[in-house]
């Protein structure tokens, strides 16, 4: 299996999700900094008008007209260290201007006395109060925010250079938590790809902090040595099995070869034939069962596999059954592409081809056709004109025991079970199709494999 | 075939009734057979040696009969061995012969069976180093490097596969080959396929031995397997 990218690996997950809530926690921590801080500043901005305007009311009240125009233009000579500038714009009831640094009257309510952000012409903004100081003059006041918006800026900065910051860090500590932890995942993954590859003896290595990691390992551990147990239980039954059966069939057989001897019945000469070669029947069956069972066992188990050519084993086997096929009456065609390799058991491969020929051959009468094609894949077909198989029954062929009607005597149903189960062994599957006349037996590599 | 001096056969097989069973067989093939009845005993017998071939079981108390052999093969016993066993499915016949066992047969057995591939290793052991270039028996004649047979100093016309089939029967004539030697040695398979493939390649090799001839050569031995026969007078040659 090829490795997850960053974005499928469950650290490359939790390493960009860390990464992704401490951006997110930092900016949610910069939009309410600089809301307190936007109050905050408008509140001293507001006093700073407030008290203004109220002074400048306060003389024209007391000065008239006049004396507010020469104050404001006092106010205006003043040039301030800091670059905060202020505008005042006195203007009659039409809003016409009387006096101030302002040319247009703002969009202000005087009536209600409202105080607002007001942007300039020039581009720049002004937070201003604006009121009504008689029946036919009004007074508006603003002061810039030059500090305000810089210190907004800093705030920015500042954030924005923190933000960086904990990424990088977040990005570094996820990264090396992350690799420690895939190092340790990998051992076990590691461990189970031996295993596959035919070590059963491989073990992950459980060592370290007693954490879920350990735990797992542990598991794994425990778990393979169940599956060796099993498989070693597996045999041993199976040897037993064969052992306490072929013992006894042994001596049964002896005990009729000596009766034999002692007859010249012909009668009883031909039922004791019979019966030993109900022995021998009753052998194979074993055997078959046995095989199937063991090499089912040993499906994914590439041990004892080696590089074999294909291509030699069906040769040979077409030559053995080409003879078969004349002299049965039946045509028989080879198509093998040369030289193709495979990581397979031979025997076992030649096991599988047998079986499917012979198949083939039991099905077809005289006058049909069998054919065995080999290319590269592997894909192995062996396909004859027979009568076919029901599409009910295209999967039933391959279970154990199943022979269809009209099969001639003799075998167990087995054949296609093995052959299955030695594919599967392989990473091969087995299928049948129809050949419109005929079946088509199709080996070729599992799909996703 | 007559032979003035024994096959001498070492037989370890702990089950009775067996060992009696295969010594009597053996003997009355008139070879000579020395018993063990588990592995150390047979080690100790192989030891001493003068045996032509070891007939082990496979499960024998003590020692199993793989530990035997490569426990002979390291002692420097060189003898053939004939493994008997009751795991006869081809996973253990690979094994087995894998292990450094010369041959393996799966219990039960025919007699004839037993006794051809006892004959069958001796003859491969003391013939081990020569290579005739031809080999004779009755009128036959197998030339091995040029791959060509002749009868009556007639060419048969073979496929390699048949003069294959010819030249193992050659190696083996006047003597039983049964059906699963032949697909061993011969198709280098260790299973017996379900239809009569070997019967059928052999009936072939015989019409081409025989046709045209007056006497047959390739005799059936039935349930066993097949035999080159000379004719009772020799041959002119």
């Amino acid at each position: 299996m090829p490795k997850p990218g960053l974005f499928r690996s469950v650290f490359g997950r939790v390493t960009l999700s860390a990464l992704l809530v401490s951006l997110l926690s930092t900016l949610a921590l910069y939009l309410v900094v600089r809301q307190i801080v936007d109050n905050d500043g408008r509140a001293m901005l507001a006093r700073g008008v407030d008290t203004d305007l109220a002074g400048l009311a306060d003389i024209f009240v007391s000065g008239g007209h006049a004396e507010l125009q020469a104050r404001m233009a006092d106010r205006f000579a003043v040039h301030r260290q800091d670059g905060e500038q202020v505008w005042y714009l006195l203007a009659d009831a039409n809003g016409r201007r009387m006096a101030g640094n302002l040319d247009r009257w703002p969009a202000i309510a005087p009536e209600v006395s409202e105080a607002r952000f007001v942007a300039l012409p020039g581009g720049e903004r002004m937070f201003a109060r604006a009121t009504r100081l008689g029946p036919d003059a009004r007074l508006v006041v603003g002061h810039s925010d030059h500090r305000g918006r810089a210190l907004q800026a800093r705030l920015a900065m500042a954030f924005a250079t923190a933000g960086a910051l904990i990424a990088m860090f977040s990005l570094l500590a996820g990264h090396f938590a992350a690799r420690r932890l895939r190092e340790r995942v990998e051992a076990v993954n590691a461990t189970f790809a031996a295993v596959r590859a035919g070590h059963i003896e491989a073990r992950a290595l459980a060592v370290g902090d007693s954490d879920e990691l350990t735990e797992l390992a542990v598991n794994t551990n425990a778990m393979l040595d169940q599956v060796e147990r099993l498989i070693q239980a597996q045999r041993a039954v199976s040897d037993q099995t064969a052992h306490e059966i072929r013992t006894p069939l042994m001596h049964l057989d002896t005990r009729i070869l000596k009766a034999m001897e002692v007859t010249q019945d012909e009668v009883l000469l031909r039922t004791l034939e019979q019966s030993r070669a109900e022995i021998r029947g009753v052998v194979r069956l074993l055997d078959s069962l046995l095989d199937i069972a063991g090499t089912q066992a040993m499906r994914g188990d590439l041990r004892g596999l080696a590089e074999i050519n294909l291509s030699d084993i069906a040769e040979n086997l077409s030559d053995l059954y080409g003879a078969s096929a004349e002299e049965l009456g039946i045509g028989f065609h080879a198509r093998i592409a040369p030289g193709i390799l495979f990581r397979a058991d031979p025997m076992q491969m030649m096991r599988l081809l047998s079986n499917l020929l012979d198949n083939g051959f039991k099905y077809v009468p005289s006058g049909g056709n069998v054919s065995l094609e080999l290319t590269a894949g592997p894909r192995i077909v062996v396909q004859d004109d027979g009568p076919g198989i029901p599409l009910a029954d295209r999967r039933r062929i391959f279970e154990r025991y199943v022979r269809l009607d009209g099969a001639p005597d003799g075998g167990h149903g087995l054949g296609l079970s093995l052959a299955l189960a030695i594919a599967e062994r392989h990473e091969l599957s087995l299928h049948v199709e129809d050949a419109a006349p005929g079946a088509r037996f199709v080996v070729q590599p599992e799909e996703g494999s | 075939m007559a032979q003035s001096d024994p096959i001498s056969v070492l037989l370890v097989e702990d089950d009775a009734g067996a060992r009696a069973n295969i010594a009597a067989i053996l003997s009355s093939a008139g070879m000579r057979v020395e018993q063990a009845e588990d592995g150390p005993t047979g080690l100790h017998r192989a030891g001493s040696g003068g045996h032509d071939v070891i007939i082990l079981d496979r499960m024998l108390p003590y020692l199993s009969g793989i530990d035997v052999v490569t426990r002979m093969r390291v002692a420097g016993v060189g003898a053939p061995v004939l493994m008997l066993s009751a795991l006869g499915r081809s996973e253990h016949r690979v094994e087995g012969l894998e292990s450094g066992v010369d041959d393996y047969l799966a219990k039960p057995f025919e007699p004839d069976e037993l006794v051809a591939r006892v004959r069958a290793l001796w003859r491969r052991a003391s013939q081990r180093g020569s290579h005739d270039p031809v080999l004779l028996f009755g009128d036959l004649e197998c030339h091995v490097k040029a791959r060509t047979a002749f009868r009556q100093g007639r060419h048969l016309p073979l496929s390699p596969k048949e003069f294959e089939l010819f030249r193992y029967l050659m190696d083996h004539a006047g003597e039983v080959v049964t059906r699963e030697m032949l697909l061993r040695h011969v198709w280098k398979l260790s299973f017996d396929p379900q239809t009569n493939v070997v019967d059928v390649n052999v009936g072939r090799l015989r019409r081409k031995l025989e046709e045209g001839f007056d006497s047959p050569v390739l005799e059936t031995v039935w349930g066993t397997g097949y035999r080159l026969i000379a004719r009772t007078e020799p041959a002119s040659a």
